[in-house]
């Protein structure tokens, strides 16, 4: 058994010792809080199950759900619970069927004691490591009053440090019977919620250690019982890399841009439907791919099959670049996970895989997607995500979809503007009755840019970037005019990227 | 006294009379009945009984007719009832019920009324016989 009050003890979810710094502090007790179906019990079998396999010792106490129905639960949830001993203090079907209900005394007076002391022979009999008991609420019910219930759960916890037992246990928080006492009780509280859009986690209080505050994600899944996502920390994690541009392969996007994009900046690119987003953020894993670098693209809006087939037709080699694992596309399912969920998934394939790109094509499909997609929710994320990726010294490239396709010009409807350190905008144009589109730098934090728009084209030659379009007056309207006399052949000379 | 005083508990909740059974067998000699035969069987029987505990719930009012018996033969009665209402406290006391608790009764209390019940007895019969010494000697 860990000795020792600051030994740390895993929790069994990687994700929470990492919200815990470490784990849970040995020989204290904690709270989890949470409503019917948030997953108490599967977190309390996590934690009993997590090193087992070292030898260590774990004992559950199930007051409530019978041991045949827990053992049940966990096989389903792919969690072994057979080296797991069972103190199973939970009412037999006998109390029904034989007449066993009384009135004579009050519960406290008839179950209490049998309780209390079954749990104290089980505990001197094993000695051990940790102890899992729900629900401890149940106490509650047994005792004649809140001071009584309140000395009889410190008496317990207390009995379970001195035998070097590190305790979780469940409360059951009613409208009738609040647990917010037993918050002052234990060393530290685990909440668990379901809200309408996804599972979350909050650690309200941790006693003697500083965790990771925000709201962590939680996942249940069949086979793979309990994940937990902590909320990314963009402060810390940082790595070095050197300051350069990084060019898109194309010397006047690249003009536009005076030299390209920054390494580990954001870039919007944004832009309405058909005109070109997702094609002219690919420039730039393209050139990627050609230094040798990998990209990764999360793919919100459009499949996968439909994104090779494009950018193949358009001269983008996509399947070679997957193949030679310069460029990863992963398509994302809706509502398959929340946005923490994702930020971590992000965060494991960086940590995991050296990467220097990320697109997330498009930030409307993320904010539909993921689970929590309240607007003001969605921003912070994708801040805190792009804060990440940039001190990790990756490229951001966002495509942010605006609805209008001309008309009054906006940057982006999604809010997402102020955390891009550049802002590229593609627009369509009627210029003589003819669709056109246009190209330009709306900001460049770090650097000078074009102030004029290009003709930008997309075609089986590639990516076809024109000339500044300086003879034209109200590009941004969607319907620019000739200005002082020049002509449409004069001003849209284009250039072929592909002929390059 | 040398050996153990006879309780016999009456009562429909065969739960409630194991625990009453399991408080006071490290005192009393308990034997329990769950009917009105098994107890009108008992009391035919022994006539060493010290005290009568009568769960009254779930009984008719022939119960009160037992009471007379219990009290004709000076056995002092105890009653449990989940509810008291005036008109049962005064039909209890005026058969002879010496105490009526309400349900649920706190083992203490409890106890402490048996024990007093008993050495009323005792002393009760310790007093006829000094009454029928002294009637002997006159």
């Amino acid at each position: 058994m860990t000795t020792g009050s600051l030994d740390r003890i895993s929790t069994g979810s990687e994700g929470l010792d990492t919200i815990l710094h470490g784990g849970l502090i040995t020989e204290r007790s904690y709270l989890i809080r949470g409503d019917p179906g948030t997953g108490k019990t599967i977190l309390g079998m996590q934690y009993l199950t997590a090193r087992i396999d070292e030898g260590e010792t774990s004992l559950f106490v199930n007051i409530e759900e019978t041991e045949d129905d827990i053992r049940r639960n966990a096989s389903t949830l792919g969690i072994d619970l057979d080296d797991v001993h069972f103190l199973d203090l939970s009412p037999s079907s006998d109390v029904f069927a034989e007449d066993q209900s009384y009135d004579i005394f009050a519960p406290n007076e008839v179950e209490q004691d049998p309780i209390t002391s079954r749990i104290t022979k089980e505990v001197e009999k094993l000695s051990p490591d940790r102890v899992f008991i729900d629900p401890l609420t149940k106490l509650r019910h047994l005792s004649p009053d809140e001071y009584q219930f309140r000395k009889q759960v410190i008496s317990l916890t207390r009995f379970l440090k001195e035998a070097g037992s590190t305790v979780l246990f469940t409360s059951q928080n009613t409208e009738r019977d609040p647990d917010d006492d037993l918050q002052y009780i234990t060393d530290g509280t685990i909440d668990l919620r379901n809200t309408p859009d996804a599972r979350v986690l909050t650690v309200p209080k941790f006693r003697g250690s500083p965790t990771l505050s925000g709201q962590h994600a939680v996942r249940i899944a069949p086979g793979r019982g309990m994940a937990i996502y902590p909320e990314l920390r963009p402060k810390q994690h940082d790595r070095e890399f050197p300051s350069e541009t990084i060019s898109s392969g194309v010397t006047e996007v690249d003009d536009l841009l005076c030299g390209g994009l920054e390494r580990g900046t954001v870039t919007v690119i944004s832009g309405p439907t058909g005109v070109g987003k997702t094609t002219a953020g690919s420039l730039f894993m393209k050139e990627a791919a050609r230094r040798g670098e990998r990209s990764v693209i999360y793919m919100f809006e459009e499949s996968k099959a439909t994104f090779f087939e494009r950018s193949e037709s358009i001269g983008i080699p996509v399947k070679e670049m997957v193949d030679e694992g310069s460029l990863d596309v992963q398509e994302v399912e809706p509502l398959e996970q929340s946005a923490v969920e994702f930020a971590n998934n992000v965060q494991q394939d960086v940590q995991e895989r050296e990467t220097d790109i990320v697109m997330i094509d498009g930030i409307n499909g993320y904010e539909l997607s993921l689970r929590d997609h309240e607007q003001e929710e969605v921003v912070r994320k994708v801040h805190r995500l792009c804060r990440y990726l940039t001190n990790m010294g990756v490229t951001v490239i966002l495509v942010d979809e605006i609805q209008n396709v001309t008309g009054e010009f906006k940057a982006t409807e999604t809010g997402v503007s102020y955390l891009a350190d550049n802002i590229l905008f593609l627009r369509h144009l009627e210029l003589s009755g003819e669709m056109r589109k246009a190209i330009g730098v709306l900001k460049k934090r770090t650097s000078d840019f074009e102030r004029t728009l290009r003709e930008f084209n997309i075609s089986s030659h590639g990516v076809e970037v024109g000339e500044p379009l300086t003879g034209l007056r109200g590009l941004l309207t969607g319907k620019p005019e000739w200005a002082n006399g020049a002509s449409d052949h004069d001003q849209l000379g284009v250039v072929s990227e592909g002929d390059r | 006294m040398s050996e153990a005083a006879l309780i016999l508990a009456l009562g429909r909740q065969q739960r409630n009379l194991e625990l009453l059974a399991q408080l006071l067998r490290s005192e009393y000699e308990v034997e329990i009945a769950r009917s009105m035969d098994e107890f009108d069987e008992f009391i035919d029987h022994r006539d060493d009984i010290a005290l009568a505990i009568l769960d009254v719930d779930g009984f008719t009012e022939d119960i009160w007719k037992r009471c007379r018996q219990l009290h004709e033969r000076s056995t002092p009665m105890l009653v449990l009832a989940a509810s008291i209402p005036p008109a049962m406290r005064e039909a209890a006391l005026s058969h002879g019920v010496h105490t009526l608790l309400e349900k649920p009764v706190d083992k203490a209390d409890l106890k402490a009324s048996i024990r007093g019940l008993v050495k009323y007895i005792d002393g009760a019969g310790a007093s006829r016989f000094d009454r029928g010494s002294g009637s002997d000697t006159d």
